[in-house]
């Protein structure tokens, strides 16, 4: 047995069949012997048979005739786009504009990563001083013994030559700078300081 | 001639082939489908605004909108659903514009003027007696519905869609709309009531 409230809330299924056998049982016992649930559902059948009867509203006479100008207008200004010739910013789908902004953000980034500024704190140590012979040497660059150092760079460490042998190396001008161990590893980063001109 | 028997009336051929051929390029397709639903579209639209000039905009816009977008309709879903998707929108769009003009004039009033009663949008030629309730009483009632049950109630008891389709159209689960449809006929009867 339903109560009123949940008779209230199966009206609209028991009006539009939407309700199972055993709930339309229910629902019409209740409503039997509920006199205000009976009172409400037949208000609600009436509300809905006004709705229901209901003239139906028409289109205006000159509907179809403003409807067919209306689309007249639209294919002659599409037929108008698409004629036009030269180069016009409304004739460039939106996407355009996003691929665009992307590639130049990606090209920043390339300038920028592949300029000193960039290359600066990279995994290649800049050059250390040596005092070493050096055979050939580019035009414009100084002798390995006159090579500065850079003032920051990461990977100074504090070093003094242990070795005996190791006198007629030049000693680092920037405390903390190692000494690179053979002519290779010096022509090695002389190639790299070249590369990055 | 009421509103729900036009929409019963069978057709040789159903929409989805009218359409169809509309999108293969036959205009006369597109003019079958103007003449099936100008006056069901009519007739929501302006059950949901009340206003007979904007309730036309509104069924035009839809046509427009169907005209230029044929291509977008895939047939997973009925072609009644889209296209009283396309007209339930815009017809919200109109009340909202409205809605906020009102609140716009309305902030602009002294508080003397603020007394004024907003003039009623209903152009109907006159009453009409249905039954215990004039036709401006029912629409003075449906017209105090909120939003979202004047739309199920109009979709269900004026034109006749099925809970399904209703719910295709608004965009709500199939519990939801019942409930709506329910709730929206205990609050319409209660309003037709205070009316009488």
């Amino acid at each position: 047995m339903i109560n009123c409230y949940q008779c209230q809330e199966q009206i609209s299924a028991y009006i539009d069949q939407e309700i199972s056998y055993q709930q339309r049982g229910e629902f019409e016992q209740h409503i039997a012997q509920c006199a205000n649930c009976r009172a409400q559902f037949q208000s609600i059948q009436a509300a809905r048979q006004c709705l229901r009867e209901l003239p139906e509203v028409q289109v205006s006479d000159q509907f179809f005739n403003h409807l067919q100008q209306r689309i007249l207008a639209d294919r002659n200004a599409r037929i108008r786009r698409s004629q036009q010739t030269g180069f016009s910013f409304n004739r460039i789908p939106s996407f355009v504009y996003g691929f665009a902004a992307a590639f130049v953000a990606v090209i920043i980034g390339f300038v920028l990563i592949q300029s000193p500024l960039g290359t600066q704190n990279l995994t290649v140590p800049a050059p250390v001083v040596q005092k070493q012979p050096v055979t050939k040497t580019a035009p414009g660059y100084d002798s390995p013994a006159t090579v500065s150092q850079p003032q920051n760079s990461r990977y100074a460490s504090s070093t003094t030559p242990s070795d005996p042998a190791d006198s007629n190396r030049t000693s680092p001008t920037q405390p903390g700078r190692s000494h690179p161990d053979n002519l290779e590893d010096l022509q090695q980063r002389i190639k790299t300081v070249k590369n990055q001109r | 001639m009421p509103s729900t028997t036009q929409n019963k009336t069978k057709y040789k051929l159903s929409d989805e082939e009218v359409i169809r051929r509309f999108q293969a390029g036959d205009e006369a397709a597109f003019e079958e489908l103007v003449h099936r639903y100008s006056n069901r579209l009519m007739n929501f639209a302006y059950r949901f605004v009340l206003d007979r000039q904007e309730a036309e905009d509104i069924v035009q816009d839809t046509f427009l909108k169907v005209y230029q977008n044929r291509h977008a309709y895939r047939e997973i879903a009925k072609f009644s659903t889209w296209i009283y998707t396309i007209t339930a929108n815009l017809a919200k769009t109109i009340l909202r514009k409205r809605r906020n003009r009102k609140l716009f004039y309305f902030s602009r009033l002294g508080p003397e003027d603020r007394e004024v009663d907003f003039p009623s949008h209903d152009t109907s030629p006159g009453e009409r007696v249905e039954g215990q309730f004039s036709e401006q009483m029912i629409q003075k009632a449906i017209q105090k519905l909120p939003e979202h049950f004047r739309t199920a109630i109009i979709l269900r008891d004026i034109q006749d869609l099925s809970y399904e389709e209703i719910s295709n159209i608004v965009g709500a689960p199939l519990g939801t709309v019942k409930s709506r449809i329910n709730r929206a006929r205990l609050r319409l009867q209660e309003e037709l009531k205070q009316l009488r």
